[in-house]
């Protein structure tokens, strides 16, 4: 296993990193200062100028080989056709969200991945609704609902790690695990309104073979909190015979 | 609804498909998973639109999405190998480029099993992605300092896991 060569030196060759060969390729970083930086580097540097080939050249082959984003009449595979339709379904979903009731995907959109997935929808004090993605803030006052999408079937529990690392139940208003049949994204009922506590904000979806009480997933997940203060827990720590999604979000004072 | 249709969608992923297919080819070792990452992490883009568009760098906002969703896959795919007595991994049909991706997979599963998340996600950025300090930071959201605290605390992790196995090879 020498995927990861843990003898890289901190302080570098100066060579471009494939984020910032990408952010060219895409333009991301067009007519900045850092552009400017890059292209110098690579007008003297060999190495980075053929990796940057490289990627060129992957990008026009995955192009190429790419599912369009049509009607599979061009002999698109089977699987790929539920791409085609996943993704026209997911902008007509984004487009529905409202009244705070998410619609459910298409059974078709997903196809592998986690056995459990959260999805987190955020409605802010003005009344806007929102899906609320990875790494975005929400404010104190705002109500959040989840929607889960299991794999398999079980019963599945959301628990909650604030900023003061205080484990909390998010999911089970009846302090039971709910039910989930599978691929079937489901609405969790209720909504929690967040408290003032600020910070990093993560999310721990479970699913598991047992019903559970919702207390026995927090009690989980605390004491893992408890044992390494300064880390999220993994799933090997929670020693818990459930799958596992997470979701982080930051929480900030409104503005 | 019209000017949020496939015109948007296709130039979206004109321009981003092919870093998020590399990137999860590279993690998960084959084109097969690679595609359904893809799929995933499109989807998951359209949904937040808005918050998509207006993100400083949509390219390391992909980046983090498909890191991350690539160690869900990963951790989904351990646990569902350890419960069918541990059978060999599941079949794919790996491409000679993704070679290095089955490598990095391998050591993936082992170590997102036994080191935070937070670590990992930091860990490949630097080891993989060959990212300096600042570009980690500024892909996670945190200051450069946590960043190379984060990577001490995963180099001393590592180290001990990888130990039996260099015993073993020795």
């Amino acid at each position: 296993m020498t995927a990861l060569n843990l003898n890289r030196s901190d302080a570098g060759d100066g060579c471009l990193s494939d984020l910032a060969l990408d952010q060219l390729l895409t333009g991301e970083s067009a007519g900045s200062l850092a552009e400017q930086t890059r292209r110098r580097h690579l007008a003297q540097c060999p190495a980075c100028a053929a990796r940057l080939a490289e990627l060129e050249r992957e990008a026009a082959m995955f192009l190429a080989d790419r599912p369009r984003l049509a009607p599979a009449s061009d002999g698109a595979s089977g699987r790929r056709a539920r791409w085609i339709a996943g993704a026209v379904a997911a902008v007509a979903a984004v487009a529905a969200i409202a009244l705070f009731r998410p619609p459910a995907p298409p059974s078709d959109i997903r196809v592998k991945g986690s056995a459990i997935e959260i999805e987190v929808f955020a409605k802010s004090t003005h009344g806007r609704v929102a899906p609320l993605f990875p790494g975005q803030v929400a404010h104190p006052g705002d109500l959040l609902r989840f929607r889960l999408t299991a794999h398999w079937a079980g019963y599945a529990g959301v628990v909650s790690v604030d900023g003061a690392r205080q484990a909390s139940d998010y999911g089970s208003p009846s302090g039971r695990l709910t039910a989930l049949a599978p691929y079937h994204a489901q609405l969790l009922d209720g909504a929690i309104e967040l408290d003032g506590v600020l910070g990093p904000e993560r999310l721990y979806a479970f699913l598991c073979r047992d019903r559970l009480a919702s207390a026995a997933l927090v009690r989980a997940v605390q004491t893992a909190l408890d044992a390494r203060p300064s880390m999220s827990p993994t799933a090997a720590d929670l020693r818990l015979d459930c799958a596992l999604d997470t979701f982080a979000f930051t929480k900030v004072a409104a503005p | 609804m019209r000017e949020m249709g496939q015109p948007w969608v296709e130039a979206l992923y004109r321009r981003y498909g092919p870093l998020v297919f590399r990137r999860a080819r590279m993690l998960l070792g084959s084109d097969e998973a690679a595609w359904d990452v893809v799929q995933e992490v499109f989807v998951r883009a359209l949904r937040a639109r808005d918050g998509f568009r207006n993100d400083a760098s949509q390219t390391t906002w992909l980046y983090r999405i498909t890191t991350n969703y690539c160690f869900n896959v990963t951790r989904d795919r351990t646990r569902r190998q350890a419960r069918l007595a541990e059978r060999p991994a599941e079949p794919a049909a790996p491409s000679a480029a993704a070679g290095a991706g089955q490598e990095t997979q391998l050591l993936l599963a082992e170590i997102l099993e036994k080191i935070p998340v937070e670590l990992c996600e930091v860990a490949v950025y630097y080891y993989v992605d060959q990212m300096n300090q600042d570009e980690i930071a500024a892909t996670v959201g945190t200051s450069r300092k946590t960043v190379g605290n984060r990577l001490r605390e995963f180099r001393a992790r590592a180290q001990t896991l990888l130990e039996p196995e260099s015993e073993a090879s020795a």
